[in-house]
């Protein structure tokens, strides 16, 4: 129908067209990105800018034009703020990190072919795929000091003199060749937690890219002289290493916003506490909702700092 | 690290090996890739692999290179077996079809990868980097990475990448095959030239008869994993031992028909489907029975004026510019002929064709006589 009315095409009334179809074409976008997107960003760049408790959420006073810098200068001041970050910087990068390394290795074990790889692959994706609340009280039984089995073998078998509360000592002291080690328990173990459940996502990834190589690299390399260490080195790394600059953006944002797996360890007991959590403490511990606003705001700002210099840095190196 | 000594050693020899290879079999599960191959490579020699794909040419490449071991059979370098060696101990070097070159270093780095990963001091490196590079005439394309590069230029590099390290062999997998047909014939002379250059030993696999005729010394037909003959082209062209190194060597293919041998009045005719030819005083060590009989396009004359005369009645020319083929058909067969590029001929004519009883091939159950 469209096609006989314009036989001859009127050319301005078509470019009309062509405009009015992209603007409806956006227009679903532009809606989405602008409710769940835009509008909350600026809803809680209001919120932080008042003071505003629990009990104001319902009512009219959330809309008083009665902008103050209070809730930063509380977040500021609180003792635990500088600890708060550090504790999130740490958890993030080495959560990233350790998440990373373990898919690479994984990803390497099951890359050749054996019999029963495919079940193997499969049971490498459990640990992201199973519900956060199961695995995290899984691990918290586990890693009890009373109820545990891993701290029952342990004694059992004496390899430690007592049980360790993995999730809720501070600091351990080590004894590592007559040098004293105060290694922070609790933060390593939500990091190992992390580095386990989160492995699956790297690992998919790095496979995926693995078995992209082409195998006449490797053989090219072979012929030339390189051992299987050198191999990996020069050839495997540089080929992955967009991926993994890819993993480490992804994960460093969703490990710096993680606020499930530490509350449900631990609930930022014990040298853990991350920002998210003194979100949640602000909101729900002190019914504070304009500090935990403002909390969120840091978390935002960090981030955007973290991705101008990683992508800085990304378009420097492409 | 390559000790002082031996470098001034190897610069004397300068990639020179034989190479042997005692009865080399190989299988994939139940498909036989390689049976019982025997081949000895001089020193310097360009030795080519020429058969269709799947015979098991390129299998035998890898396993000279070490990177596939064979099931049994013998690979020797320089008359030392080398079966226990892994690649990068064999000192050989490969050129890929695919070229393989490493997509995140430039094209100097790809050059360098082979003599960094064995421990050459750098001046060395640079120095012979920049020989190679000016050899070939990519010292241009140095700092470039090879997706920057034409498909002549990645071939050239990789060529570079296996000639820089002046390895005792030099095994090339279908190296022309990702270039377009005129590129393709002008790096051929290119490729003939180096070799004239550096006198390396080179086994060359190719499934191209061209390539195989012009590039190599000795040129060695594959098929099914076994070998069919082994000599210089000319005499593979001239003498194919079998019906198969017969018809895939040539272009157009050769004319083969199945007939028998007749002895008539003390002269050879060879009765075949739908018409006869009589071969003279042919000496062969078969009387009468069975053959087959083979003649190349080019060797069928048109006109009378020999012994030997056929009528065929022409169905199609192709024309390719230098010459033409005739399409005939002579009996109930086909038949192609070579003729002048300025023959004019109508389909449906019937024309006569002389052919010199010498320049038949007579095969009996697919082998020479």
């Amino acid at each position: 129908m469209f096609n006989q009315q314009s036989t001859i095409i009127n050319r301005q009334s078509f470019l009309d067209q062509e405009s009015r179809l992209a603007f409806w074409m956006l227009v679903p976008t532009f809606t989405v990105v602008l409710a769940f997107v835009i509008f909350p960003v600026i809803w809680n760049v209001w919120l932080s800018l008042k003071p505003v408790s629990l009990g104001d959420l319902r009512g009219t006073s959330l809309f008083k034009f009665n902008l103050t810098l209070e809730n930063f200068q509380k977040v500021f001041s609180d003792p635990d703020f500088v600890q708060a970050l550090l504790t999130t910087l740490i958890y993030t990068v080495a959560g990233s990190t350790l998440s990373i390394l373990l898919g690479l290795i994984a990803a390497l074990l099951v890359h050749g072919e054996f019999p029963g790889r495919g079940l193997l692959r499969g049971l490498f994706i459990s640990p992201y795929i199973a519900p956060v609340v199961a695995v995290a009280f899984t691990w918290s039984f586990i890693l009890d000091p009373q109820l545990g089995v891993l701290n029952w073998l342990a004694v059992d078998r004496g390899l430690f003199a007592q049980p360790i509360p993995f999730l809720s000592q501070r600091w351990w002291e080590l004894d590592l060749m007559g040098v004293r080690v105060r290694l922070p328990l609790a933060l390593t173990s939500v990091i190992l937690f992390e580095g386990w459940r989160y492995f699956p996502f790297a690992f998919l990834f790095i496979l995926a890219r693995l078995q992209a190589i082409p195998d006449d690299l490797y053989q090219a390399a072979s012929v030339d002289g390189a051992s299987p260490f050198q191999r990996f080195y020069h050839i495997t790394l540089p080929q992955l290493a967009t991926v993994l600059s890819t993993l480490f953006l992804f994960r460093f944002i969703w490990t710096f916003n993680k606020f499930d797996d530490i509350f449900l360890l631990t609930r930022g007991q014990a040298g853990t506490k991350v920002l998210t959590i003194k979100v949640y403490d602000y909101a729900f511990g002190e019914f504070n909702i304009g500090a935990s606003s403002a909390v969120a705001m840091v978390l935002f700002a960090v981030l955007s700092v973290f991705l101008l210099i990683y992508f800085h840095w990304i378009a420097k190196e492409g | 690290m390559i000790p002082q000594g031996g470098e001034r050693a190897r610069e004397v020899l300068k990639y020179m090996a034989s190479v042997s290879l005692k009865a080399i079999t190989k299988r994939f599960g139940k498909v036989v890739a390689l049976s019982g191959v025997d081949l000895h490579v001089e020193d310097g020699e360009f030795c080519v692999l020429l058969g269709p794909s799947g015979c098991g040419k390129s299998t035998l490449l890898n396993i000279i290179a070490g990177l596939i071991p064979q099931d049994e059979g013998t690979v020797l370098l320089d008359g030392e077996p080398v079966d226990r060696l892994a690649p990068r101990d064999r000192d050989v070097a490969m050129v890929f079809q695919s070229y393989a070159l490493y997509p995140h270093m430039t094209v100097s780095r790809n050059l360098s990868f082979g003599l960094r990963m064995r421990g050459v001091p750098k001046p060395t490196i640079h120095k012979q980097v920049l020989e190679t590079a000016r050899l070939l005439g990519i010292e241009d394309l140095l700092d470039r990475k090879p997706r920057e590069l034409s498909g002549g230029q990645r071939q050239r590099v990789a060529m570079g990448r296996a000639m820089v390290r002046k390895p005792k062999l030099f095994l090339l997998d279908e190296p022309l095959s990702n270039l377009d047909a005129r590129l393709r014939s002008s790096v051929r002379l290119d490729l003939k030239r180096v070799h004239r250059q550096i006198k390396g030993t080179i086994v060359y696999v190719t499934h191209d008869q061209v390539e195989a005729m012009t590039l190599g010394d000795r040129v060695v037909v594959m098929r099914d994993g076994k070998v069919c003959q082994i000599d210089r082209p000319e005499t593979i062209y001239a003498r194919p031992v079998d019906t198969f190194v017969a018809t895939f060597i040539g272009s157009p293919e050769m004319n083969l028909y199945q007939g028998r041998l007749v002895c008539k009045d003390g002269r050879t005719h060879f009765q075949g489907p739908g018409f006869s030819l009589d071969l003279g005083g042919l000496q062969i060590n078969l009387e009468e029975g069975k053959v087959e009989l083979g003649i190349r396009p080019e060797d069928i004359r048109i006109g009378q004026g020999g012994t030997t005369v056929l009528e065929a009645k022409v169905e199609m020319l192709s024309n390719v510019g230098s010459e033409k083929y005739i399409h005939a058909r002579l009996g109930q067969e086909g038949l192609t002929v070579r003729a002048p590029k300025e023959a004019a001929f109508e389909p449906g004519q019937v024309i006569p064709l002389t052919i010199d009883p010498g320049r038949v091939h007579i095969f009996h159950e697919g082998c020479r006589l």
